[in-house]
């Protein structure tokens, strides 16, 4: 596996850019900036994974990718951009009919809600049937089941499973016929949303194996969000670390795992159970999270931060590259 | 099949306790047939009470003080033999009165019906995929608006207007008596043009209820993931409205319709008597202010059969329309 030291990345294999995206929500009590002028790169070919806390912004950030937002969110600024022949495209500035025609062929989604992600009324047949007619109107019906059959095979389901509803299957099922559904228009990127939380451990472990055989066949890019560190330990090569709408800080799993800088991070790893050790040892973040319609000034961890000074709640500290394409958001380092 | 055992035998209980709550309360009402008879006899002929009660009672084979459990039980014996009894009014069984009103009253009634739900599913999904806009909120009013009105002042309305002060339409019967009935264009025609008034104000305040309803359903369903989804996966929004929203948004909706498939034999008895269409409602109208017993009954009966079997009819179309409803309780999903 090919997880660690990978080869120096090069500017050119970038495949997804993200600039200054801002998302807030309109709620009750007022404005919610769920996710806070992020910066982002994903490299082509790459595993990469967005972890934090439920709530930090993950999955807003996410689904935004491909312009989904809730109706009472939208994005306040910022760009997407995605490269297609050598040029990149905003995702945000395409047109209703372009953007249509660019979900899903280009980038396809796996939400963590499989449960609720199947129309109920309809055969699992009739959803794959529908996205291909919708994007390539040149496909028959029969074609299009008999692909659609042997991705459901690629995910060890049988057959038949395509002429099921969605209530009829167990939650695994229904998790890998989603999974299965990414996969129908050949996309170039998949984002996979939380895919293994609502599973047992046993299908979890079985869906990250599935997912990274088909990622070492295809090499394709995968944008993997999870909270759970483990899991991404297992299955990808970068990981970012997010906290109340911020990416504190991005680097290779080796990096992440092994040296921490981020105070955030170094408490999220602490805070991972292992059988080996007592459980006395385990160090849960010391405080509550902040509200997130009132964010601390300056760096948004500063009150939580056991390393905090002055600066901290001062100004917000940006992305630095520590070198080795280890980036950090903290005041505690300078740029190297 | 057991289930549909099952649902038969609620069904034929269902009825039974109707028919029997039926017989007793409209003997309770104020006033009754025999004695507007034996009042008419004595004052048209100057006949004595006694006299006018006896020729009553040979001309309508009434038993004076027959025991009323007793007249129950000949009713129920004569329910089993398929004889609803004979109208006092007009002499006729009751059976034949009413199923001469009954066609009459399913096509007034069901295109209607079909038409305003048809109305109100489209508004009320427009509707949803518009909410909070200014258009919604006009379209919001004017579906309360239709809900709100009683569709008897509105057909009085349209009768004073359009058929009376703007003689347009006709004012009364089903169709033009001049015409032979039959299968000619002539008498199709005719039959639509007396049935248009009755119909608008039918529709025009029913479609109302049918699109807040939807409405509301379609703004839940549009919250769904898998409305999100669908999105996601950049299928076309006609289809996403169709098969994604309207489905599942509609299906709440339709046990409501089949049930006012049922209702609208009872709920017909103004607009047909207003419009003087010869439906079951005028017939029921009319049995009701003579005290007709033997005609009340029937007609509450017909309404009650067709209220029940419209609801057994809803339940196993559900099924075929909602895949995760399974007949027999036994498939846990």
């Amino acid at each position: 596996m090919s997880i660690n030291n990978k080869e120096r990345r090069n500017e050119k294999d970038i495949i997804l850019k993200i600039r200054g995206l801002t998302i807030e929500f309109r709620v009750t009590r007022g404005i919610l900036r769920a996710v806070d002028n992020v910066d982002l790169d994903v490299y082509k070919g790459e595993i990469l994974g967005l972890a934090g806390e439920s709530g930090c912004g993950k999955s807003v950030l996410a689904h935004a990718i491909l312009n989904l937002v809730d109706p009472n969110g939208y994005i306040k600024s910022g760009q997407i951009l995605f490269k297609q022949n050598d040029e990149y495209i905003d995702i945000l500035s395409l047109s209703n009919e372009e953007l249509r025609k660019f979900r899903w062929d280009k980038i396809s989604i796996v939400f963590q809600g499989a449960m609720s992600s199947f129309n109920p009324v309809i055969k699992i047949k009739d959803h794959f049937i529908d996205t291909v007619k919708d994007h390539e109107s040149n496909k028959n019906e029969e074609e299009i089941v008999k692909i659609a059959k042997k991705l459901l095979k690629d995910f060890r389901l049988d057959e038949q499973v395509i002429n099921l509803y969605p209530h009829e299957m167990s939650g695994g099922m229904r998790q890998r016929a989603l999974a299965s559904l990414s996969f129908i228009l050949n996309p170039e990127f998949i984002i996979l949303d939380e895919p293994t939380t609502a599973l047992d451990v046993l299908t979890q472990k079985f869906i990250i194996k599935l997912l990274r055989e088909i990622h070492e066949k295809t090499g394709l890019t995968m944008l993997f969000i999870t909270h759970d560190l483990a899991t991404l330990a297992e299955i990808t090569d970068r990981m970012a670390i997010m906290y109340l709408g911020n990416i504190v800080e991005i680097g290779t799993v080796r990096q992440i795992f092994y040296d921490p800088k981020h105070p955030y991070t170094k408490a999220l790893l602490q805070a991972i159970p292992s059988i080996t050790k007592p459980l006395e040892d385990l160090n849960p973040l010391p405080g509550p999270v902040p509200d997130p319609l009132n964010p601390p000034s300056g760096c948004k961890f500063h009150p939580r931060c056991p390393l905090r000074f002055k600066a901290c709640s001062e100004s917000r500290p940006k992305l630095i590259d520590l070198g080795d394409g280890h980036l950090v958001a903290c005041h505690l380092y300078k740029r190297n | 099949m057991r289930w549909i055992i099952k649902r038969l035998i609620i069904a034929i209980f269902t009825i039974y306790i109707v028919i029997t709550i039926t017989f007793f309360l409209i003997r309770l009402m104020p006033g009754n047939f025999i004695d507007m008879m034996v009042y008419y006899y004595m004052t048209t002929y100057g006949m004595s009470e006694i006299e006018a009660r006896n020729t009553v009672y040979a001309l309508y084979n009434v038993v004076p003080n027959e025991p009323i459990f007793l007249q129950y039980i000949k009713y129920l014996f004569g329910l089993i033999n398929g004889n609803w009894g004979k109208s006092y009014i007009s002499n006729k069984s009751v059976l034949e009165i009413l199923l001469y009103g009954l066609p009459w009253t399913a096509f007034l009634l069901s295109v209607s019906l079909t038409i305003s739900f048809a109305i109100g599913i489209l508004l009320g999904i427009f509707m949803a995929y518009r909410r909070g806009t200014f258009l919604d909120s006009l379209l919001s009013t004017l579906s309360s608006i239709s809900r709100a009105t009683p569709n008897f002042i509105l057909g009085l309305l349209l009768l004073y207007f359009l058929a009376i002060y703007y003689p347009i339409f006709p004012a009364r019967d089903s169709y033009d008596i001049t015409i032979e009935p039959g299968l000619s264009i002539q008498f199709i025609s005719s039959v639509l043009y007396h049935s248009f008034l009755p119909m608008l104000a039918y529709i025009l305040t029913s479609f109302g209820g049918w699109a807040l309803a939807m409405r509301s359903s379609a703004i839940r369903v549009l919250g769904e993931d898998y409305v999100m989804a669908a999105e996601a996966r950049g299928l076309k929004p006609g289809r996403i409205a169709r098969t994604y929203v309207g489905r599942n948004a509609v299906l709440p909706l339709f046990t409501s319709f089949a049930i006012s498939l049922g209702y609208m034999f009872g709920g017909s008895v103004f607009i047909e008597t207003y419009f003087a269409y010869q439906g079951i409602g005028q017939i029921i109208g009319l049995a009701m202010s003579w005290r007709d017993y033997p005609l009340i009954q029937g007609g509450f009966l017909l309404i009650t059969i067709t209220v029940v079997l419209s609801n057994l009819l809803a339940d196993m179309l559900y099924g075929l329309l909602d895949p995760r409803i399974k007949r027999g309780g036994t498939y846990g999903g």
